[in-house]
């Protein structure tokens, strides 16, 4: 288990290398910078002096090690488009919105998706069956911008009920959760639904039944556990995935979160933030994925004690 | 009162084709301390017969129907739901081909077999733990401690075999139900485990239903034997005389076809044909496409069990007394 733990951790550091160095030559590939005339028009010498004052005269390498120091001691550098501010600071302050409706959307959708899929599989080709599958389909074949976009026309255009967007309330947090929670509530009814009937159609469980347990024993102490082992690899990656915004979901609901960042940032070569964001986002993902192999380690004897 | 009685069983299965009629009219009975072999080739309607008798097949596809289904007087098509599981595991057990996938993964040995006491009898923990230990000892477990606190893929399949029979006879059941329990073993083991579940019937005198299609098999350990083919018992009569007289033309070809019977030759002698197609089964004797002395008869006539004596019954128009 320790040796397993050590590998998953050298591969996950060998990842962040390498997904650092791949986002900061691509981030500099890109035609133009920061500092082009058509953006700030000034005398070359004054360029040339901002160039140097961000240490953009330097080679490339030499700005990738530097960056990367910055980032071993929690400097991600200061943001081009809010120099007042260090992107540390940004992040914090943008973050908050986009955690809040990102994690409440999984954190509703999720347990709602299980239960419907667990409801899906226990009464095979029934009417909660069919429900579950259509809505799985739906959750993942309409985009989420259309479900915010109906929610918005439903909700506040029609009935009035809730606001149609901003921040401000805890109001106006509602649709956006629910637009969020779609995606976790879809994928999830689906993987239950899919890992519950692959488990009840194992011999064990035959054999468990034979035996005379009761079948709630059947379902919820053998079954249930093992669906869980392939479903809690799909959990915390979605958790981070919609914690760390939804550029169309905020767009539309005009939540002040994150997302508008991500484009922001690639479009005015704002590449202390880009980085930054990339670097997080990467790092977030990596030690969800890390997570959940030792979730699935644990859950898993043949794994944790290893063997044929 | 008998131990097993099923009559007129059929079971068919809804498939995107139509109906799969896995068994056709079936009736056996089995009294208290017998042994009976279910032999026939896959698909017969063997397992899938005691798997109906232990209402164990899906209920949204399969339809099981039967003038009686009784297990030690207990009507098995009434009963209700919370009721069959106090009679599964504690009057019938059964245990499977592929003892691998016979545990559940995730519990260790110990659990597994704890909880099947608990199932049945109003005990503390530790005193169930007590009887696993003493019925792993039983089964003549090789170092049962370790056993006990071993997760199913660190134990080799006669082990875990050891343990399934265990497991199914820790509440001490009236009869056990070995569907195929050696055919996923290699051949030393199978002996072993054969010649265990033989000696664990004589000495609890519980009745045993074997379903195999190894005829060596049924030939170690029980009494009584039905032929099946098609969803459909073809003979019916003792171990001994199916082997000193079979009737049944499809018995006859299964005899001939155990190797190593004549001295030199060497191909194996095996049966013409395919069994029948039970999406459509013949309206005739389930066996006439294969059958060397089939006529126009057979194929339009469903034979019924005649009877030849006190312990032997056929289905077949071609043999007469």
């Amino acid at each position: 288990m320790i040796g397993y733990i050590v590998r998953r951790l050298l591969s996950i550091s060998v990842t962040f290398v390498v997904v650092s160095i791949l986002v900061f030559v691509m981030m500099h590939a890109i035609p133009g910078g920061p500092f082009d005339a058509t953006e700030m028009p000034v005398s070359e010498a004054v360029r040339a002096k901002i160039m140097a004052q961000y240490g953009l005269d330097q080679p490339l390498y030499m700005q990738y090690l530097k960056y990367m120091w910055g980032v071993l001691h929690f400097d991600f550098g200061v943001p081009f488009q809010s120099p007042g501010e260090t992107v540390i600071e940004l992040l914090s302050r943008a973050w908050i919105p986009s955690l809040v409706l990102g994690g409440a959307g999984v954190l509703i959708g999720a347990p709602l998706g299980i239960i419907l899929g667990l409801c899906a599989a226990l009464n095979r080709n029934s009417w909660i069956d069919y429900l579950a599958s259509a809505l799985a389909t739906l959750g993942l074949t309409i985009p989420v911008f259309v479900i915010s976009m109906l929610l918005i026309l439903v909700f506040a255009v029609w009935l009035g009920w809730l606001p149609a967007s901003g921040w401000g309330s805890p109001e106006s947090w509602i649709l956006p959760i629910i637009a969020y929670a779609a995606i976790p509530l879809a994928t999830y009814a689906r993987y239950t639904r899919s890992a519950m009937l692959d488990t009840l159609n194992k011999p064990f469980v035959t054999v468990l039944r034979a035996k005379g347990l009761s079948e709630r024993d059947v379902i919820f102490k053998h079954v249930l556990r093992n669906s869980a082992i392939p479903m809690v690899t799909v959990f915390l990656p979605m958790f981070i995935g919609t914690a760390t915004g939804s550029i169309f979901v905020e767009a539309m609901f005009r939540v002040p979160g994150l997302g508008a960042y991500f484009v922001s940032s690639i479009e005015s070569r704002d590449y202390p933030l880009e980085m930054a964001l990339v670097l997080i986002i990467t790092l977030m993902f990596c030690v969800a994925y890390f997570l959940a192999d030792i979730a699935y380690a644990l859950l898993n004897p043949r794994i944790r004690l290893g063997g044929k | 009162m008998p131990l097993v009685e099923i009559e007129n069983l059929s079971v068919s299965f809804s498939s995107p084709d139509g109906q799969v009629q896995a068994v056709r009219d079936v009736s056996l009975t089995l009294e208290h301390g017998q042994s009976l072999g279910i032999v026939g080739e896959s698909g017969s309607g063997k397992s899938v017969s005691l798997m109906a008798l232990l209402r164990l097949l899906p209920t949204q596809s399969a339809t099981v129907r039967a003038t009686k289904l009784r297990l030690d007087g207990v009507d098995m098509l009434t009963c209700p739901k919370n009721e069959l599981a106090g009679v599964r595991g504690k009057v019938a057990s059964l245990i499977f081909q592929d003892p691998m996938a016979s545990f559940d993964p995730l519990f260790k040995i110990a659990d597994q077999l704890t909880e099947t006491v608990l199932a049945h009898f109003d005990v503390s923990k530790s005193e169930a733990e007590q009887r696993v230990l003493s019925m792993l000892n039983r089964v003549e477990m090789p170092d049962p401690n370790r056993v006990m606190s071993s997760y199913p893929h660190q134990l080799s399949g006669g082990m875990l075999q050891r343990a399934m029979i265990a497991m199914a006879l820790i509440c001490e059941p009236k009869i056990l139900i070995a569907d195929e329990p050696t055919t996923a073993l290699d051949v030393t083991v199978q002996a072993q485990i054969l010649q265990l579940i033989g000696d664990l019937q004589q000495e609890t005198g519980m009745g045993l239903i074997m379903i195999t299609h190894d005829l060596g098999v049924v030939a170690e350990t029980v009494n009584d034997i039905v032929v099946m083919y098609g969803g459909k018992v073809m003979e019916q009569t003792t171990v001994f005389d199916l082997f000193e007289a079979p009737r049944h033309p499809y018995a006859q070809a299964l005899l001939a076809s155990i190797p190593g019977q004549v001295a030199g030759k060497r191909k194996l002698r095996e049966i013409p044909g395919q069994a029948p197609n039970p999406l459509a089964p013949p309206a005739g004797c389930p066996f006439h496409f294969r059958c060397e002395k089939a006529d126009a008869k057979c194929v339009e006539q469903m034979p019924v069990l005649q009877r030849f004596g006190p312990n032997h019954a056929t289905a077949c128009l071609k043999v007469m007394s």
